[in-house]
């Protein structure tokens, strides 16, 4: 034996124990790659097969490719579920951006620029130059008027699904 | 059956919802040079026709152990499906809700960081400008 191992769902290997009790798990392992080793080739015919031999073999390699599926979907559960979670938590943080935060100061922001602008040429129509009380407000800075609160975020999310669906090829 | 059938639990334990996640390392001979997956796949093999192979030693006949293979092989066959579409549909999903948590993080932190900042900003400077206008228009700024 080398230092490699291989993973599998605990119930699997328990129930092979039980199967075999008495023997340890170092020759079990060595036992079942034997085995394994020989039978890793396609099954003849895997349609309803009613004879031993065949019913042996349909079971055997149906039952060690589900076992490799479902060991990947298991162990897969934690990354689906933090996946999903991960997605709720930034998905509501963008929202709450877009909807309570953003709306609110670009809107503020407008009501300035627009006052400001009134003043000031109140000012240079008293023939005063508004520059003189200090450097002018670059309302450039910022884009002020692109308020994407309007949108559907869950839409924009549907769609943006759609796409990644549209470029991953399937099973 | 002579025995405790080593296929009990067989069923229960496809069920993929359910099945505890807990794994145990199995220790992979020298002579199998596999990656991890096709390891786990002809480790599989083995396993089941072990498990064959004491089946049919506690069974009194051949045709009873053929009776619980079947069986077995028939609930196999009856999950394939739906384990393969729930495989797929959530390695798929999870994929995509990363891209898209990635994309929208990059989004949060470009506003939260950039955008925000700078807004507030935009208001601050505003609001000094403003009261020096109404200052030098003699207003009152009760605005």
């Amino acid at each position: 034996m080398t230092g490699r191992s291989v993973t599998v769902l605990a119930v699997d290997w328990r129930r092979l124990r039980r199967a075999y009790p008495g023997v340890d798990d170092r020759s079990l392992a060595e036992e079942a790659f034997r085995r394994g080793l020989r039978l890793a080739v396609p099954p003849s015919d895997p349609s309803h097969p009613t004879d031993p031999p065949a019913l042996r073999e349909a079971f055997v390699n149906l039952g060690a490719r589900l076992a490799v599926h479902r060991f990947e979907y298991v162990t897969g559960r934690d990354r689906f579920a933090s996946a999903a979670r991960r997605e709720a938590l930034t998905r509501h943080e963008h929202l709450r951006l877009q909807r309570e935060v953003l709306p609110g100061l670009r809107a503020r922001a407008r009501r300035l620029r627009d006052e400001v602008r009134a003043l000031e040429a109140a000012l240079q129509a008293r023939g005063v130059n508004p520059d003189a009380l200090g450097p002018p407000v670059d309302w450039g800075a910022v884009p002020l008027d692109e308020d994407p609160s309007g949108s559907d975020p869950a839409a924009e999310r549907e769609a943006a699904l759609r796409l990644f669906r549209r470029l991953r090829p399937g099973p | 059956m002579n025995g405790p059938d080593p296929l009990e639990g067989f069923e229960a334990d496809l069920d993929h919802h359910r099945v505890a996640s807990e794994v145990v390392e199995v220790p992979l001979p020298e002579a199998v040079p596999l990656e991890e997956r096709e390891a786990r796949y002809v480790l599989y093999l083995g396993l089941l026709d072990l498990l064959v192979d004491a089946l049919e030693a506690r069974c009194a006949t051949p045709g009873e152990a053929a009776s619980r293979l079947g069986r077995a092989l028939r609930h196999l066959e009856s999950v394939q499906p739906v384990l393969r579409f729930d495989l797929f549909e959530a390695s798929r999903a999870a994929e995509a809700q990363d891209l898209v948590a990635r994309v929208r993080d990059k989004e949060v932190a470009m506003a939260t960081r950039w955008l925000v900042p700078r807004l507030e900003a935009l208001v601050a400077a505003g609001t000094r400008r403003l009261a020096a206008l109404r200052a030098a228009l003699g207003e009152g700024g009760g605005r």
